[in-house]
C-alpha cells in the first residue's frame, strides 16, 4: 500500500485529535493513512457497508429504517451527529427499550443488521491489517486493503460458512497490547 | 430523459418558501422531460433507482444525507452536494484551510486545540487579530458555534464550551460590515447572487444555523454586480470542489473578503431565485446532464 505517513492515533471519529492529525497531513500535501474522507467511509457503518459490498467483503443482510424495526436479533447503529456506537438488541423488549433513544424520537436513522440465525459476534482487532488470530489473516488484510485505517476493532458476524462485517470502530493506540505492538514494531516503515 | 429525486427530510423543510423551492425543482425537472421523485431516508434502498440524486436536507458528515452523497458516489450517480462538499464545508477548519491554501480573501484565522486555550494565547491574539475576537466551533450542529468574545476570560470559557465537542476551534478577526453578499456557485459558475440586509443585534443570526430565516433578502442580477465579487466567490468555490456552493462575502472599502463556504445552499422561493429564476433549471441540467 502506497503511503507517506501512517497516523496510528487508532482513533479517527470526526472531529476529534486522531481526525485532524489526518486532516494535517492531507493539507501539507502527504498521501496519509487514513485520509478523513477514508476514515468516514470505515466508522460510517451504511457507507462501510456499500464499500465492503463492492468490494466482494461479506456483509450482512442490511437497511436503513426510522421506525420500522425488523425481527429480532440485530444489531442498530445510529446514523446521527452524536454517537455512531452500535447496538445488539437481542429480543423484541430490547427493541422497545432503545426505540426511542436509537432514533431520537424518530428524528434520526438508523442502520440495522437482523443477525442471521447460528451466528456469534467477534472483535477483531487490527493492526495494519495483521491479527494476533491467525484465521483472520485474510479478512483481515483485505479489510485493511479496501479501508486503510492502521489501527480499527473490526465488529463481525461469524456463521458457519463466512466472516462478515459488520462495523468497524476505533481502536486507539494506548488500548494495543504489547504483542499488538510488536506487530507495529516490525513494520518500521509505517510509523508516523 | 433521466431519473432524479431529491432527497429530502421532513423535519429540514422549515418553511414554505423551501417546500416551494421543492416543487419549483420538480417543474423544471417536467419541462426538462426528467422524472423527478422525492425520496426519504427509509426509502434509501431505492436510491440505486435514480441516475441523479439532489440533497435537501441539513447536511453533516454523520448525518443521512452524507451517506447519501457517498453512496450515490460509489453506485456512479452524479449528486449534489458531493460528499467531498459536505466533508470540507460542515468541519469550519478544513473549509477555511482550503481557502488558506488557495489564497483567498478571508479574515486572518487560527487553529486551536485545547492546549492553546489559555489566557496568554487570548492576550497574543488580541494583539494579533484585534479585538473583538470571533470564535466558531467547527460544526454547525453545535446548537450555538459562534461568538464575538472581548476578554481573555470569555475568550477561554467560551472556548472550553466549543471544544466540548471538537478537539479543535477557530479564531477569527471581526470583520465590520454593512451588508453581505451570498453567492451561489455550482461547477464553477454563478447560479445566483444575493444581498442580505445586516442587523448587528442579531449579527450571529445570519449564520448557518439559522439559514432560512433571514430578512431582507434582495436578488441581485450577477451581471450588475462588481465582478470582483464574482471572481472572489468563484475562487473561493474551486477551493473546495466543483459542487454547489452558497459563498458568503463581506465588501469592504472595495475588497471581497470570503466569510464562509456553505456546502447545501438555501434555496427558497422567492428570495435566491428572486433575480435568478434558471437556478432551479441549472441545477437540475447538471444532475441530468452533466452540464
Amino acid at each position: 500500500m502506497k503511503a507517506d505517513v501512517a497516523n496510528l492515533s487508532g482513533d479517527y471519529t470526526y472531529l476529534t485529535d486522531g481526525y485532524y492529525l489526518s486532516l494535517d497531513a492531507e493539507q501539507g500535501g502527504l498521501n496519509v493513512l487514513p485520509t478523513t474522507a477514508e476514515a468516514l467511509d470505515a466508522y460510517v457503518v451504511a457507507i462501510a457497508m456499500e464499500k465492503a459490498r463492492m468490494a466482494g467483503i461479506p456483509v450482512p443482510e442490511h437497511q436503513i429504517i426510522t421506525d420500522r424495526f425488523p425481527a429480532p436479533p440485530l444489531m442498530a447503529y445510529p446514523i446521527n451527529p452524536f454517537t455512531l456506537t452500535g447496538e445488539l438488541l437481542l429480543d423484541a423488549a430490547a427493541i422497545e427499550a432503545r426505540r426511542k433513544g436509537l432514533t431520537y424520537t424518530g428524528k434520526y436513522a438508523v442502520l440495522v443488521q437482523p443477525l442471521p440465525a447460528d451466528y456469534r459476534v467477534d472483535m477483531l482487532r487490527l493492526v495494519l491489517g495483521r491479527s494476533l488470530v491467525p484465521q483472520y489473516e485474510e479478512f483481515g488484510a483485505a479489510l485493511f486493503e479496501l479501508f486503510r485505517l492502521p489501527l480499527m476493532r473490526v465488529r463481525v458476524i461469524v456463521t458457519p460458512k463466512e466472516y462478515m462485517l459488520s462495523a468497524i470502530e476505533p481502536l486507539p493506540f494506548g488500548q494495543l497490547s504489547q504483542e499488538e505492538r510488536a506487530l507495529l514494531e516490525g513494520m518500521g516503515r509505517w510509523r508516523a | 430523459m433521466a431519473r432524479l429525486a431529491v432527497f429530502t427530510e421532513r423535519y429540514t423543510i422549515r418553511s414554505s418558501v423551501e417546500l416551494t423551492a421543492l416543487t419549483n425543482f420538480r417543474l423544471a425537472a417536467f419541462e426538462q422531460g426528467h422524472e423527478l421523485d422525492f425520496l426519504f431516508k427509509n426509502e434509501l434502498k431505492y436510491l440505486r433507482n435514480y441516475d441523479g440524486i439532489l440533497i435537501r436536507a441539513l447536511t453533516d458528515p454523520l448525518n443521512t444525507s452524507y451517506v447519501v452523497a457517498r453512496h450515490a458516489e460509489l453506485l456512479g450517480k452524479r449528486v449534489l452536494d458531493h460528499s467531498s462538499a459536505i466533508l470540507i464545508c460542515c468541519d469550519k477548519v478544513n473549509m477555511y484551510k482550503h481557502l488558506e491554501a488557495h489564497g483567498v480573501p478571508m479574515p486572518d484565522s487560527r487553529y486551536l486545540n485545547e492546549d492553546d486555550l489559555t489566557p496568554f494565547t487570548a492576550v497574543r491574539l488580541f494583539e494579533e487579530l484585534g479585538t473583538p475576537l470571533v470564535l466558531k466551533a467547527p460544526n454547525s450542529s453545535f446548537s450555538a458555534y459562534v461568538d464575538r468574545v472581548t476578554t481573555p476570560e470569555e475568550f477561554v470559557k467560551v472556548g472550553r464550551r466549543f471544544l466540548r465537542r471538537a478537539d479543535r476551534i477557530v479564531v477569527q478577526q471581526y470583520l465590520p460590515s454593512d451588508f453581505d453578499w451570498r453567492v451561489i456557485t455550482l461547477a464553477g459558475k454563478v447560479l445566483a447572487v444575493v444581498k442580505y440586509a445586516f442587523a448587528p443585534a442579531q449579527w450571529k443570526l445570519m449564520d448557518r444555523s439559522a439559514e432560512g430565516e433571514w430578512a431582507n433578502v434582495v436578488g441581485v442580477d450577477p451581471a450588475t454586480v462588481n465582478p470582483k465579487l464574482l471572481s472572489t466567490a468563484l475562487a473561493a468555490s474551486n477551493a473546495i470542489g466543483g459542487s454547489l456552493y452558497g459563498v458568503d462575502l463581506k465588501e469592504i472599502d472595495g475588497d471581497f473578503y470570503v466569510i464562509e463556504v456553505n456546502d447545501n445552499p438555501t434555496i427558497a422561493a422567492g428570495e435566491e431565485d428572486q433575480a435568478n429564476p434558471n437556478i432551479y433549471a441549472e441545477i437540475i441540467s447538471y444532475l441530468a446532464n452533466g452540464d
